[in-house]
């Protein structure tokens, strides 16, 4: 069983979408959007898997973000280059009961003000979920490499 | 989603972009129809979105992927609402981590990022190059050493 690998990509339009000088975007590893092995981690055998078949892409480059919790192996550092780049994240499972006791000052008052104000949040669901699907193979590079 | 794409455009207006340099519309109904991948938002209380954001969620980690604020609601602080709802939603569905991502060199917005506790983390965005586009970076990169 090898590991069967997602990798959505964004790809630029226009002529410059194939061939030696098209370029494609992923995020996150593991994050949807970047390469994916089923729910979980990458893990090596994964990463393996999206190395031989980046090669195989009709793409001059691929820039994939790096994941916080599952970085790149070493051991195929030197298959890609690397850009350094910083995030900001937050560690949910340090965060006391309340997240907002973590907060600088101003950002508790500014959570707090919008709670006053009556903002509320909620989750839009898409109503084009019909008409994008049908588009969705032009979105998705499956990277499956699969050995019987 | 058109609710959310107008005030994206006055993000984007703010930010001293035109509207060709952003994302989009149907982009955005794109990445909003995959799966993991979720819109949520900051309503007012007379209704009106005033913030939105997408974001991707995966088992251990919630990326914010793409925000947009409507200036002349701001003062409601619906985009501090909002972060503070998907902190305590990821940690709810059992989230490791709340990436707010790369800044694209916004003025304020790493300090915006900070104020929720968030802390820097170094990674790399991995790139892979295809051969020939190897041998035309390598070319580039020599001509631009030699005109220093």
């Amino acid at each position: 069983m090898g590991t069967e690998v997602l990798m959505p990509l964004f790809v630029r339009r226009g002529l410059l979408r194939k061939g030696p000088f098209a370029r494609a975007v992923s995020t996150q590893p593991g994050v949807y959007g970047g390469p994916l092995a089923a729910r979980g981690r990458l893990g090596p055998e994964g990463w393996a898997s999206f190395a031989r078949a980046a090669r195989s892409l009709p793409f001059g480059r691929i820039d994939c973000f790096g994941n916080v919790l599952d970085p790149l192996p070493a051991e195929l550092s030197a298959t890609f280059g690397a850009t350094s780049r910083t995030t900001h994240v937050v560690e949910l499972d340090r965060l006391p009961e309340d997240p907002v006791e973590s907060y600088e000052p101003a950002c508790r008052r500014n959570v707090r003000k919008a709670e006053r104000e009556g903002v509320t949040i909620a989750r839009v669901e898409s109503g084009c979920r019909a008409r994008v699907l049908r588009d969705l193979p032009r979105l998705v590079a499956s990277l499956g490499q699969r050995r019987e | 989603m058109r609710e959310y794409f107008a005030i994206y455009r006055d993000s984007l207006r703010r930010w001293g972009k035109g509207e060709s340099e952003g994302y989009k519309l149907e982009w955005i109904e794109h990445l909003a129809t995959a799966e993991s991948v979720e819109l949520w938002c900051a309503r007012i209380a007379d209704g009106r979105m005033a913030a939105g954001g997408i974001f991707v969620f995966a088992p251990r980690h919630t990326v914010y992927w793409h925000g947009a604020m409507l200036e002349e609601l701001a003062a409601s602080r619906p985009a501090n609402a909002l972060h503070h709802a998907l902190i305590a939603e990821s940690r709810r569905r059992g989230c490791r981590l709340y990436d707010f991502n790369p800044s694209s060199g916004h003025a304020g917005t790493d300090e915006f990022k900070r104020s929720f506790g968030a802390r820097e983390h170094q990674f790399s965005i991995w790139s892979f190059r295809s051969p020939i586009a190897t041998r035309v970076a390598s070319g580039a990169q020599r001509a631009r050493g030699r005109r220093v």
